[in-house]
């Protein structure tokens, strides 16, 4: 049994052990500390040249690691929290995304942005958002979101041979978690054999499902809902992409096409999100064949309160999602 | 009042803690704001104080692991006073949690039973009378009832519409798929189920909202699930169209005519299956047509003429009366042919052709005046 931590540390490892131009850099990612999800925990003590402690200084360390990049190097740098991405926004968008762009195949480029991301934790309105939209549409980044279903350690070998840059989102609740695989899942789970796969999972393999549900990353509420959609006999086709910023995968329309009712679920606030470009994308494949609107979930349009029963109302909930199935199905 | 004493949150990032030290001993009495204990994370030390007054009750050892919201010590109102009722108390507070998350909405229906009830207008009292109190009312049990229903009155009232949906398997996922998804957009009683192809870059995608399920190998096992009524050909080249007809006929398959609703098909006129009529073609009266025809838009087909099956037209093709027209003839785009003539089969007509004489079989009609570059 592996947990979302555990594939993660593991695999940093087995990186810099097969790759000597992979390192880490980071705040605070040094022993004994280790970083403050403790995913680099035990890698500066094998690999002490490789692994490097920053100042708290986001936009210089990614402009290092841009430098590094460019010469070879597979930098996999840690924001302490998803949060402070911003003050590196500069270096991503104006730079690290046009490299490719602008130099093309004379250019072998490589940086994965490791981040920690999303609430539940009684962070507060810094500490605990989903970013991730503003740098979605920005052409040239690849944005992965692992779920609970993926493996994280996984795809982070693969997103470090990725062309370009990539943002690695880490949802903080998923840490602690054991991994959910086809073996231990009481429901069926399947991955498409892509770098970046789509999960599918069912809560009934007999019987056509009733309604579409997509979402990615945190998500903790899945198990849940499949239970508790299952007692009320309501079957779902769930569908969790692990690559953000592209168009819909098609298998997405696929499922739309056979239940003709779609509700998607994100934790980044209010509108303009991910969800808006997914139902775009799947009213555009369906025309007319939904047979209802397509219903998205996200967080508040507003800061995410420290209090956890605020935060909780705040953040998209297994009972908001619930009664959203209920009115997108009657 | 005796109160218990739980580990706080120090480092947001930290469920787990080091008990350095406490600085009272055991039994002694402590002044609420007392320092009492002393906690480190991996970034710093903390000194606990006391919330309340009382009599000091370690209940985890110093220099242990504590977790956050753990309960680490009591003060009491009492010397030597027994804590067991302030622990129990506590367990039952935490064993009483997930009960209160529970719904507390009525559990009588399930929710897809509700929904469905509801759907088809069911007096949820109807329902209500068929299954005991103790059990749960079920989607089988509103099926059973809306079958039951269909069987008597409402099916007499709906007669000739009932199931009226005609679920329509296309084969071939090209661009003549979307002219086909095109007309069944526009034709409430035939709906597009699926597609079929051969190329594997199709596979599990949609082509207008309609998935891709597999390649043409498959149509036969569809058909034995009963997954479609009927199939249409979305293909417009010869002879892969003619090929592909007969083989899924041999296996049993039935096929359907596509007609676009602008089409106009005149009286006595007649047509045989598995043909494609695209907007604004007619038929004219008491002409007939066979099977597997694929008629482009703007095709006339006059009156009383014949033809076989597999023929296919490009766009603006204008026949006169009483043309005949023989099997897998291929018409390019905009021909006009005059009345009373005879095109053998297996022949081609060239684009802008005006046909003024008989074709014999397996001929092919040049235009004269075409432009070649």
């Amino acid at each position: 049994m592996t947990t979302y931590l555990g594939s993660l540390q593991l695999h940093l490892q087995q990186l810099l052990s097969v790759d000597s131009t992979v390192l880490v850099m980071g705040e605070d990612i040094l022993d004994p500390y280790g970083g403050a999800f403790k995913v680099t925990k035990g890698l500066s003590t094998k690999f002490p040249d490789r692994v490097i402690t920053t100042p708290i200084s986001e936009a210089g360390f990614i402009g290092v690691a841009n430098g590094m990049a460019l010469r070879g190097l597979k930098p996999i740098v840690e924001i302490m929290f998803g949060d402070f991405i911003t003050l590196g926004a500069d270096q991503i968008i104006n730079y690290a995304a046009k490299f490719a762009a602008m130099y093309q195949s004379a250019l072998e480029y490589h940086l994965v942005i490791r981040m920690p991301v999303g609430g539940g934790r009684g962070y507060g309105p810094t500490h605990s958002q989903c970013l991730e939209k503003l740098f979605l549409g920005i052409p040239h980044i690849t944005i992965l979101a692992p779920s609970i279903y993926h493996d994280p350690g996984l795809m982070l070998a693969s997103a470090i041979q990725q062309p370009g840059p990539v943002l690695f989102l880490e949802h903080k609740l998923l840490y602690s978690q054991e991994l959910i695989t086809p073996a231990n899942s009481p429901f069926a789970v399947n991955l498409s054999d892509e770098s970046f796969p789509l999960v599918r999972l069912t809560n009934n393999t007999e019987k056509t499902a009733d309604l579409t549900l997509i979402t990615y990353g945190g998500a903790l509420w899945l198990p849940a809902l499949l239970q508790k959609m299952a007692e009320e006999e309501i079957w779902l086709d769930v569908l969790v992409p692990s690559s953000l910023n592209q168009k819909a995968h098609p298998t997405l329309a696929v499922s739309a096409s056979h239940t003709g009712r779609v509700v998607i679920v994100e934790e980044g606030a209010g509108p303009f999100g991910w969800g808006a470009q997914i139902a775009y994308d799947l009213q555009h494949a369906m025309l007319n064949r939904l047979t209802a609107p397509i219903a998205v979930i996200h967080a508040e349009n507003t800061i995410i309160p420290a209090t956890q029963a605020l935060e909780q109302l705040h953040l998209p909930n297994l009972q908001k999602i619930e009664q959203k199935i209920y009115e997108v199905l009657s | 009042m005796s109160v218990l004493l739980y580990a706080p949150m120090v480092n947001v990032n930290e469920e787990q803690m080091n008990l350095v030290e406490w600085h009272k001993q055991p039994k002694e009495f402590v002044n609420k704001g007392e320092l009492l204990a002393t906690f480190e994370t991996t970034k710093s030390t903390y000194d606990f104080h006391a919330t309340d007054p009382g009599f000091f009750v370690p209940l985890v050892e110093a220099g242990s692991q504590v977790t956050v919201g753990e309960v680490i010590a009591a003060l009491t109102d009492q010397p030597n006073e027994d804590i067991q009722n302030l622990l129990s108390v506590e367990t039952k507070t935490e064993e009483a949690k997930p009960q209160s998350l529970q719904q507390t909405a009525d559990n009588r229906w399930t929710r897809k039973a509700e929904i469905l009830a509801q759907r088809h207008n069911i007096p949820p009292q109807e329902m209500e009378r068929r299954v005991s109190a103790d059990n749960r009312i079920t989607e089988e049990v509103v099926q059973a009832y809306l079958q039951q229903k269909s069987t008597t009155a409402e099916k007499q009232a709906n007669q000739g519409f009932s199931n009226a949906t005609e679920r329509i398997l296309i084969l071939g996922g090209g661009n003549v798929a979307c002219l086909v998804l095109d007309i069944l957009a526009r034709i409430p009683q035939q709906t597009a189920v699926a597609i079929l192809d051969d190329n594997p870059a199709l596979q599990n995608t949609t082509i207008m909202g309609v998935p891709v399920l597999g390649n043409l190998d498959r149509a036969k096992s569809l058909f034995d699930q009963n997954f479609f009524d009927k199939a249409a050909l979305a293909v417009g080249i010869l002879p892969t169209r003619r090929e592909l007809f007969e083989r899924l006929t041999t296996l049993g398959i039935p096929f359907v005519n596509i007609i676009d609703p602008s089409a106009i098909i005149g009286v006595n006129a007649g047509m045989g299956t598995g043909n494609m009529i695209m907007a604004f073609c007619r038929l004219g009266p008491e002409s007939q047509i066979g099977d597997n025809n694929f008629l482009s838009a703007y095709v006339n087909i006059e009156h009383h003429n014949k033809m076989g099956s597999h023929c296919t037209f490009g766009p603006g093709v204008a026949m006169s009366g009483g043309v005949t027209i023989g099997s897998s003839v291929r018409f390019g785009t905009g021909i006009y042919i005059e009345p009373r003539l005879t095109i053998g089969s297996n022949s081609v007509i060239a684009s802008g052709v005006t046909l003024t004489a008989d074709v014999p079989d397996n001929t092919v009609v040049r235009a004269k005046a075409n432009f070649h570059n």
